[in-house]
């Protein structure tokens, strides 16, 4: 439900920002329709990206599996339980992840931001499954947050 | 029990597909279906991970109608309601049925009307007793 409405807030806000451009500020061009994000979630599970920290999918048999790591702990995609779960079907439909990355911003500062694509597993019902957010966590100054918003640019053109 | 060959469904699938992607896509969904016994609850973003990023969805759509159509039916459709609590549970095509005339779906299991039933119910596919029966 909270989902539901959130997206409503986001497509109402979307509205009125065309909306003021159009009749105050007579700009005819508004935002368009948001990026499909929900493809990103399985590119990214299947690169090497970052360390995986959290997964949520669904295997064809019926289940919904959720995993999370221990923060700052070994990528998920290398965990043995995982691997071995993975090897055992064809495989996972993924619909929810979250990556994190270990930067040095200075010689001695580390940070650690984490993007979360938070799919839910009915989105795997859609034709075709749609995302339309993401959550960018612990960045610790804007370079953290160009960074995170680099890699959603540069997967999101591999996957056209 | 009706035994029925592989290639006499893929046989099928080129007469009525030709060299459209279509073909192609029945085909690897029918290989996928070939060997994954224990699949029994396939979405279509499963669907699409299987054919990978050849296809676009028009062309999956068509293919995954066709393999529920009476040429194949390879593929049961499927409903499943989303409640309140976020289980799933199953409805059957006649509540749905009933639910699509009347404008309002009965929860299987509390009685209560669902409002909206539209955006709580979900569909998947689930392969026919024939995908057991192929003979390879």
């Amino acid at each position: 439900m909270i989902h539901q409405e959130i997206s409503r807030a986001f497509v109402k806000s979307i509205s009125y920002f065309n909306e003021f451009i159009r009749n105050e500020l007579h700009i005819p061009l508004g935002l368009k329709d948001n990026a499909n994000l929900f493809p990103l979630i399985d590119h990214m599970y299947e690169s090497d990206e970052g360390k995986v920290g959290e997964l949520s999918f669904l295997t064809d048999e019926g289940s919904i599996k959720n995993e999370k790591m221990r923060k700052g702990k070994v990528d998920l995609r290398r965990e043995l339980y995982h691997k071995a779960g993975k090897e055992a079907v064809d495989h996972i439909s993924t619909y929810r992840i979250s990556i994190l990355w270990n930067l040095t911003i200075l010689d001695d500062i580390e940070t650690y931001p984490e993007l979360l694509l938070p799919g839910q597993s009915h989105c795997l019902n859609s034709k075709p499954p749609k995302l339309d957010e993401v959550i960018v966590k612990k960045c610790s100054c804007l370079e953290d947050y160009n960074f995170i918003l680099n890699k959603i640019i540069k997967y999101l053109d591999d996957c056209d | 029990m009706t035994v029925i060959s592989k290639q006499a469904l893929l046989d099928q699938i080129y007469e009525d597909w030709g060299s459209k992607p279509q073909s192609k896509i029945c085909v690897e969904i029918l290989e996928y279906l070939l060997r994954s016994s224990q699949a029994s609850h396939i979405t279509y973003g499963s669907l699409r991970k299987v054919i990978g990023k050849l296809y676009n969805d028009n062309e999956l759509l068509m293919a995954v109608q066709y393999l529920c159509g009476d040429k194949t039916k390879l593929f049961e459709v499927k409903f499943e309601l989303l409640d309140y609590d976020d289980n799933y549970i199953e409805v059957s095509n006649a509540e749905i049925d009933y639910a699509n005339e009347t404008g309002k779906l009965v929860h299987p299991e509390s009685g209560e009307y669902i409002s909206d039933f539209e955006d709580k119910v979900y569909m998947y596919f689930q392969p026919s007793l024939i995908v057991k029966n192929i003979a390879q």
